[in-house]
């Protein structure tokens, strides 16, 4: 195990080691000393206008995207109390998926994209929501049958739209379906989502830790866990849907990231969220880099990179973690 | 003083009668044991003292404070429950988990302090798992986790000590070492605690109350020597129980 006074610093060296990268990486050349040039001064030229304008609002929504989802789904492993729960599984994704692929078989783009996106993503967080509530108790695997359930249904809409869609849209649609930030802008008001996000957890993270051991336990302790779960249901929720919506639903990220935090360094969630959100977003943004380099001109959707990363990484720690 | 009372409560779980109109006084430096037969009520009447559940009718006080003006927090600072299983889906160290019981005490950007971690240490030391405060969860047995429930509560140090099951899974040796460790807190701290037994020969020797519960809401507390008899173990678990003594002490034994 790492201990956590070594692992946020070098964390934060991580993070900010990708996005140098991604600054750096890409068909023009641009030096260490450039890209410097380009952030701290007001040169123009090629250069500044490749780091600033098309590189840098990628890589940050590439660092905001990465973020919120493995912060989703370090919280949704917690409300659902299962190490498998990712930010995907209750179907808010799918949701934002129908969304987004309507607005592209209309022949959309832009704001509708992004709009419809959203709305899906709030559509399908309420429609979990209200089901899974019912009368009665709202138990973890409720939720968790509901959601999968629910998600399904989203699935079995997606295939329609791509059976029916017309071949020009079909390579659009799958992009969006495995996650690709090329279109992704704003990189300001990304990043001050997942910088409020994290801190309005940072107070929960304690009683995180007492919510993991079951509801009663935790009551019993002092947590308010009603309370407690409807906060973490919303945040998750409304994260996820501000992540499909920038980038796509970009799988692995939101499940391994927090589950690999939990290996090397235990599940202290005043740890574990902040952790979370830093290696996320570190991972996306070298994926995200990947993405657009490995075969360029040409490029691949990032979320077939974030597996192919994360995948052999996540195997070898959970290897080593069985036999240490 | 009154640690732990109840005015005419009534509890229930689907459609089934726990107890009716039960008023129960638990007075600091009292040990009260929790009998009856399985799927009777008790873990639901104790969950209900806790304030998990809502009651049907009826008060319940914890240090004459009525529980339903208190906020789960100031609950948990004066009541601590011991679970009859544990859950541990995620990993962590023993020493973690011990420390959770310092929760109540803490605001939410608080890190436990050298003070809460001494506390949770001697728990340890005391539940005999001192030199496992590294381990990991998963690496425990069945006894070692309980034991560390019990350092969890411990760590909590509440005035009022719910316990259910308190001897599962614990070896002769480690039933006798925690029992005579929760007892002696409650006689030399002024705490009170109520625990569900199914030994009750345990019962006799660690508990100087007991509460019965027969079914149908009819309940019996009272002192041991009021309560403890052929005729009402026989009446309580429907089996003919026979009382013989032992060093001067009274054991019973299933027929």
């Amino acid at each position: 195990m790492i201990p956590p006074r070594w692992l946020l610093p070098a964390l934060v060296l991580l993070g900010i080691a990708s996005l140098a990268f991604a600054l750096a990486v890409g068909s023009v050349d641009v030096s260490p000393g450039q890209v410097w040039a380009s952030l701290t001064t007001n040169t123009t030229g090629l250069e500044r206008t490749v780091v600033m304008e098309l590189r840098w609002p990628r890589a940050a929504s590439a660092f905001a995207t990465g973020g919120m989802l493995a912060l989703a789904g370090a919280l949704l492993q917690v409300l659902l109390r299962n190490p498998l729960a990712d930010p995907y599984i209750l179907g808010i994704s799918g949701g934002a998926a129908v969304g987004a692929l309507l607005t592209m078989l209309l022949g959309l783009g832009g704001f509708w994209l992004t709009g419809s996106a959203f709305a899906g993503a709030l559509l399908a967080m309420l429609l979990v929501f209200s089901i899974a509530h019912g009368r009665g108790s709202w138990t973890p695997t409720r939720l968790l049958l509901t959601g999968v359930v629910v998600a399904f249904g989203w699935g079995a809409v997606i295939s329609f739209i791509l059976a029916i869609a017309p071949e020009q849209n079909l390579h659009g649609m799958l992009f969006w379906l495995m996650g690709d930030l090329s279109h992704a802008s704003r990189p300001y008001l990304n990043l001050s989502i997942l910088v409020i996000g994290t801190l309005i957890c940072l107070p929960m993270a304690r009683n995180l830790n007492v919510m993991v051991r079951g509801d009663l336990p935790a009551a019993a302790l002092g947590v308010p866990v009603s309370s407690l779960r409807w906060q973490i249901y919303v945040l998750a929720s409304l994260l996820t849907a501000v992540a499909v919506t920038i980038a796509g639903s970009v799988g692995f990220i939101g499940l391994v990231v927090p589950h690999m935090l939990r290996l090397i360094s235990g599940s202290d969630h005043r740890i574990l969220l902040p952790a979370s959100v830093l290696l996320g977003g570190a991972l996306l943004v070298l994926a995200d880099t990947l993405a657009r380099t490995v075969i360029a001109p040409n490029q691949l959707p990032v979320g077939v990179l974030t597996a192919m990363l994360g995948v052999p990484l996540f195997l070898y720690l959970l290897r080593k973690g069985q036999t240490s | 003083m009154a640690r732990l009372q109840t005015q005419q409560l009534n509890v229930s779980i689907v459609g089934k009668q726990v107890c009716t109109d039960l008023s129960l006084t638990i007075e600091s430096g009292q040990c009260w044991g929790l009998l009856g037969p399985n799927g009777i009520g008790k873990t639901t009447l104790l969950h209900t003292l806790a304030g998990l559940r809502p009651v049907d009718s009826g008060e319940i006080y914890l240090n004459e404070h009525n529980i339903s003006t208190m906020s789960r927090r100031e609950a948990a600072m004066v009541l601590g429950m011991l679970f009859q299983a544990d859950n541990d889906p995620f990993p962590g160290t023993v020493l973690d988990t011990a420390l959770i019981g310092r929760h109540p005490y803490l605001n939410a950007l608080q890190w436990e302090g050298h003070e809460d971690i001494q506390r949770a240490k001697t728990a340890l030391n005391d539940v005999d798992l001192a030199d496992m405060s590294q381990r990991t969860l998963a690496t425990l047995s069945g006894g070692e986790r309980r034991r560390l429930s019990v350092a969890t509560l411990l760590t909590q140090d509440p005035a009022i000590m719910l316990l259910d099951e308190p001897t599962s899974h614990l070896d002769l040796h480690h039933q006798i070492l925690l029992l005579d460790l929760l007892t002696t807190r409650v006689h030399q701290q002024n705490k009170a605690m109520l625990t569900v037994l199914h030994d009750i020969n345990l019962a006799g020797r660690y508990c100087d109350h007991l509460l019965l519960l027969f079914g149908n809401g009819e309940t019996l507390a009272g002192t041991q020597a009021d309560v403890l008899n052929e005729l009402n173990l026989r009446k309580l678990y429907g089996h003919p129980v026979k009382k013989v003594e032992a060093d001067g002490q009274a054991v019973y034994i299933p027929e």
